[in-house]
């Protein structure tokens, strides 16, 4: 079917005379994405020590997402709960979601966004909206626009329609799907992909309504969500079936250039290795998932160009410029100003 | 002592019997009294303390507006020197006004066109005077004068050039070509309303996209913030071999920044990074003798330096103009192995970076290379129909015409639709607080948009400009505002879970005494009866 579809297309194309497109169109079997950059939002909403796991589900997918090319600015990570400083880790400064311990997770250059009391689900609410205090940080904001995939992660104890935020309050699933409304009616994604791992993590996204919204679950509703193993030394669990094995096929399949689809990603948790059934919404989503990558979502486009146009500057410019910069000189009185070590010069231009 | 008690007991009923009929009345208008002092003064005040405070809203304005066509007039000038004939003239305005009639850019937006015919001294002066509409001026040009290769040469000013010939059909699609292609750039406008009002392309108009339009879909739509900070890094990676010179980069933008203020406010901040480098993903090249840098790691570039990168205490979007002083030669190459212009690239939503061979650049050359990489984020850039060539200034009148039509197409839909959906929002949920700053900034936004329309009716174009693109900043921070979330997620049962505690031990009192008070008052009757 999709073979006709594609052998259709390029039929079509090529009674049009575009020969070019008729060769690219063939040799191109994934749908074109819009956007220009990637944004994450990875929430752990668990505190407590018997918790770790919802600590190591985040960090892994933030090692993970970030390997794939997302930078820290772009991820927002929440952790409800300070796992490395914890007095019973035994191995202070670290998380692993192993029991060889091979990769510490918080090792170096770890941004942490939200941490301890500051996620809540006002927080959470505020962070999706945009309706954050003039105040906030640029790293506590998600200023996506039209050209944004976003992916949402959704980690903690969760029932029937809701996920729990530190022992306190919950979100409800309409909540959720509210605030992603508020993102739609602004235009401030291009693509959403929500994936929620907790029990009954399903209910998550039952009332989410608006458009190019994909959505996974790690179990259905009624459902429980397993964890993995214990490590005997740390004395917990420490990861999650569904994250440990999703996170096993971005490891060791996907990399940045890699052609994976999120089909994979969906069918990489099957249900003799997660126990609970993986939940996938795709009705909102109007692509074929069999045709879009892994890294849509979980990694970076970066649209590069190189310049075309040849720009000379007049000459009247080069002579205001010299005169703006005496102005300059006269008006901070340091006529050999050279850039010092940490120079950093803001003024409006 | 038992049977004394039991007398008592037996006795204190016929007592108090007697007692308690004397002061029912009293305590009939006792409980009268409790309840009148609940009705008069608790009510309102649980009413008044509890209620949520919604200031008014010019609803019907705010739908209003957001059902209105956009018609912009644009104003066609077409100047001719006496050399060519008037009538020649008029025939190829009247051909270009039927060709553009015919012009469907999208139901929410119409152009309206007004050909005006200008005579002029000589070719050679191809200045018009400057309006306040929206006017693209092209001049037509005898073949003598005309030299230079092709038949349109779009000027450093607002002027485009039109090689005149005898075909009064093909000057006139000429022109129509470059207007619908070049100095409107219609194609992109349709692009910008359907950003605005969320119609998405379709996966099947997607696959049948050319490469051209999929390269502009994704850099000529960059949406226009109407700030933006660009930050200006100096990376040096040995400063010992190249250190921080002086520079008068900033004062050459600036001219760029302030041509382009109608539509964007460019913020400059520079910073110098010492002991920075690249990724090492340069190799040797033999044919040209260089280090190079591959065109397909150049994605891969961004990541490794977001690390250094400040942050910045602004939410509009930024730019980051990387300038790479290398200590020996490196040259980014292209796919076949060439070297690309400016040794420069630009990474869409993000910025761009620039290499300096041998420490040292011509500070005007340079100046030139960011503005360039400036012009392909801004989405100036422009795909020139063939037979046709352009200036090199760095922005020019027509181009800041277009980047201004996209500008106002995009705030004034935008603007509209974030009132709609505002409305939508508070509409729908009941219970959340509408402050009168809230309500404020909404009618600022609506009288703006307003205003703007009729602006644009007036033919006032860069007035137009300007209010709508006030009318979406205010529309974006009433959105935005952080007290729109405060009572945002509170149900009804949770209400009633606060509520009852406290109402119920004095609600039950009251309606106990209440029912005592009528079924006294009715006995009463009876028995009067």
């Amino acid at each position: 079917m999709l073979l006709s579809v594609v052998v259709f297309t390029a039929c079509w194309i090529a009674s049009s005379g575009d020969i070019t497109a008729v060769q690219r169109n063939v040799k191109e079997f994934f749908e074109r994405s819009g956007h220009t950059n990637n944004w994450a939002i990875l929430v752990c909403t668990s505190r407590f020590w018997f918790n770790y796991r919802h600590v190591a589900n985040v960090l892994s997918l933030y090692h993970s997402v970030k390997r794939l090319g997302i930078p820290d600015s772009q991820i927002i990570m929440m952790l409800a709960d300070d796992m490395p400083c914890n007095a019973r880790n035994p191995r202070p400064g670290t998380v692993f979601n192993n029991a060889q311990q091979h990769i510490n997770l918080y090792g170096s250059e770890v941004e942490v966004d939200y941490r301890g009391y500051e996620v809540t689900v006002e927080n959470f609410i505020r962070l999706l909206t945009g309706r954050l205090p003039s105040a906030t940080p640029r790293s506590k904001r998600l200023l996506t626009d039209h050209q944004s995939n976003v992916l949402i992660y959704l980690t903690g104890h969760g029932g029937d329609g809701f996920l729990k935020f530190q022992d306190a309050e919950e979100i409800t699933n309409v909540d959720l799907a509210d605030a992603v409304e508020q993102m739609w009616e602004k235009n401030r994604y291009h693509e959403m992909f929500v994936i929620a791992d907790t029990c009954q993590s399903a209910s998550m996204y039952q009332k989410l309504y608006s458009p190019n919204v994909l959505a996974t679950s790690s179990s259905l509703v009624g459902e429980d969500s397993l964890s993995h193993h214990v490590d005997r030394s740390i004395g917990v669990y420490i990861i999650d079936r569904y994250t440990y094995y999703t996170l096993e096929f971005l490891e060791r399949q996907v990399q940045p250039t890699t052609n994976k689809t999120m089909r994979e990603y969906l069918d990489s948790c099957p249900k003799n290795k997660c126990i609970s059934t993986v939940g996938v919404r795709d009705d909102l989503y109007p692509k074929d998932t069999e045709r879009v990558r892994v890294t849509d979502f979980f990694g970076a486009v970066r649209h590069v160009r190189t310049l075309t146009d040849r720009v000379v500057l007049p000459e009247d410019w080069i002579t205001d410029a010299d005169s703006f910069r005496n102005e300059q000189r006269e008006a901070t009185k340091s006529p050999s100003q050279t850039f010092a070590l940490t120079d950093v010069k803001p003024y409006r231009i | 002592m038992a049977e004394e008690t039991k007398a008592l007991k037996e006795k204190r009923p016929a007592v108090n019997e007697v007692e308690v009929q004397k002061e029912l009345p009293y305590r009939m208008m006792a409980s009268a009294a409790f309840i009148l002092v609940m009705i008069v003064f608790g009510l309102p005040l649980w009413w008044n303390t509890t209620k949520v405070h919604r200031a008014s809203l010019p609803h019907a304005r705010m739908l209003d507006l957001s059902s209105r066509q956009l018609r912009i007039p644009v104003l066609i000038r077409i100047a001719y020197p006496p050399a060519i004939d008037e009538k020649w003239v008029t025939t190829v305005a009247e051909v270009l006004y039927g060709d553009l009639q015919d012009l469907q850019v999208h139901e929410k937006l119409k152009l309206d066109f007004v050909v005006d015919n200008v005579p002029i001294p000589s070719a050679a002066i191809a200045f018009l005077g400057s309006t306040e509409s929206l006017a693209l001026d092209f001049v037509l040009t005898p073949e003598s004068d005309w030299g230079r290769p092709g038949e349109l040469y779009f000027g450093a000013q607002r002027v485009t050039l039109v090689r005149h010939s005898v075909d009064t059909e093909k000057v006139a699609k000429l022109i129509q070509t470059a207007i619908v292609d070049v100095v409107l750039d219609v194609d992109q406008l349709k692009t910008v309303v359907r950003r605005d009002l969320k119609q998405r392309e379709t996966g099947w108009e997607l696959a049948t996209m050319t490469v051209r339009e999929q390269q502009r879909r994704v850099w000529d739509s960059a949406a226009l913030a109407p700030r933006h900070r660009v930050e200006l890094l100096f990376v040096y990676p040995d400063p010992t071999q190249c250190d921080a010179q002086p520079s008068r980069l900033t004062a050459l933008l600036k001219p760029f920044a302030d041509r382009l203020a109608p539509v964007t406010e460019l913020t400059l901040q520079s910073e110098n990074l010492f002991y920075v480098d690249l990724p090492p993903w340069q190799r040797r090249d033999e044919i040209l003798q260089t280090d190079v840098l591959d065109a397909d790691k150049l994605p891969l570039i961004v990541n490794p330096m977001e690390r250094y990168l400040t942050t910045v205490e602004s939410t509009a979007p930024v730019f980051h103009l990387l300038v790479y002083y290398s200590p020996r030669p490196l040259t980014i190459v292209d796919e076949e192995g060439d070297a690309v212009p400016g040794n420069a690239f630009a990474v869409a939503s993000w910025g761009g970076l620039a290499i300096v061979n041998n420490c040292s650049a011509d500070d005007s050359q340079l100046a030139a290379v960011l503005i360039d990489q400036l012009r392909v984020l801004l989405g100036l850039g422009s795909d020139l129909p063939p037979r046709s060539s352009k200036g090199s200034a760095p922005l020019a009148g027509w181009e800041l015409n277009r980047l201004a039509s996209r500008s106002l197409v995009d705030s004034a839909l935008r603007a509209a639709t974030t009132l709609r959906a505002l409305d939508k929002l508070l509409g729908e949920i009941q219970n959340i607080v509408i402050g009168e700053q809230i309500a404020g900034r909404i009618e600022a936004a609506v009288d703006a948009l307003e205003q703007a329309f009729q602006l644009m009716k007036d033919e006032q174009f860069w007035p137009a400009v300007a209010l709508a693109k006030k009318a979406a900043e205010l529309a974006d921070e009433a959105f935005f505002d952080p007290s729109l979330l405060a009572l945002l997620y509170f149900p009804d049962d949770q209400k009633y879970a606060i509520y009852i505690p406290l109402f119920l031990p004095v609600g039950v009192p009251v309606v106990l005494s209440l029912r005592a008070v009528v079924t006294y008052y009715f006995k009463r009757k009876q028995k009067r009866d």
